[in-house]
């Protein structure tokens, strides 16, 4: 098997092929949806400190 | 007798119930949060997955080429009325009313078994079609899938069962109802992650 057909095609700079776009997609996927989840968590985090300093 | 001596012991954790005065949080709502956050993070893996097989592929069938949409649309109904009654089980428990919440706990539980039996049954009609996730992507991401969603959904059969048994005996209304409120939580979020997996492997 050729060793280059097993690279990652990003990471070897050939970021133009199909692959390579499917790999940002699902990169991108993932990066949206963490973000989400790290906003909400963000956001809990605010909320929480926002009334225990109304509380005392 | 010095003053701890005096105290009576209680194993009883302090905010299971009721919030927290300065977070707002029960433990219980807490916790389940923070669980669903996991989730949403094990989905998003999954979905991931699905965005790059689909974009990395040459050509990829619609959904319904390949899936009876009238199955799937069965299941987005099931789970869809399964959301209403727990909704029904949360109402009744917070307003006392054991019975009712009982009943739609138990519905809820039959709605989560029947639509269970749908899946398996498509299941068994993909596998003895030779439809395994072996013979391409669409099938094997297919299987990941709705197969991790099935899981849950098993899982949460089990925890509706216990709390509609825990209904029928002498546990305190509040508990009852602080425990139907988190497997509720938990259920709407199955049900959310379903109606996603409908439109991606059915409908697009």
């Amino acid at each position: 098997m050729n060793v280059l057909s097993m690279l990652c095609p990003v990471c070897v700079g050939l970021g133009e092929g199909p692959m390579a776009q499917a790999s940002n997609a699902g990169i991108a996927t993932l990066m949206i949806v963490t973000l989400m989840v790290i906003t909400a968590i963000a956001g809990v985090a605010v909320s929480i400190a926002r009334r225990t300093r109304r509380e005392s | 007798m010095n003053a701890i001596e005096d105290t009576p012991l209680s194993m009883e954790i302090p905010y299971a119930i009721e919030p927290r005065p300065d977070t707002g949080f029960s433990n219980a709502a807490l916790g389940v949060w923070l669980f669903l956050a996991s989730e949403t993070m094990l989905f998003g893996a999954l979905f991931s997955s699905y965005v790059l097989l689909r974009t990395g592929a040459p050509e990829w069938p619609r959904g319904w080429q390949r899936l009876d949409a009238g199955i799937g649309l069965l299941e987005t109904i099931l789970l869809a009325a399964s959301g209403v009654t727990m909704l029904a089980a949360v109402r009744a428990t917070q307003q006392g009313a054991r019975t009712a919440g009982r009943r739609a706990l138990a519905i809820t539980a039959g709605l989560a078994l029947l639509f269970l039996i749908v899946e398996l049954l498509a299941y068994a009609a993909h596998l003895r079609a030779g439809e395994v996730p072996s013979r391409d992507t669409f099938w094997a991401i297919y299987f990941a899938l709705t197969g991790v969603h099935a899981l849950h959904v098993t899982g949460g059969l089990v925890v509706l069962t216990v709390v509609a048994v825990s209904a029928s005996s002498a546990l305190p209304l509040a508990r009852l109802a602080a425990r139907t409120e988190t497997v509720a939580r938990y259920w709407w979020f199955v049900d959310v992650v379903w109606l996603a997996l409908f439109v991606i492997c059915y409908l697009t």
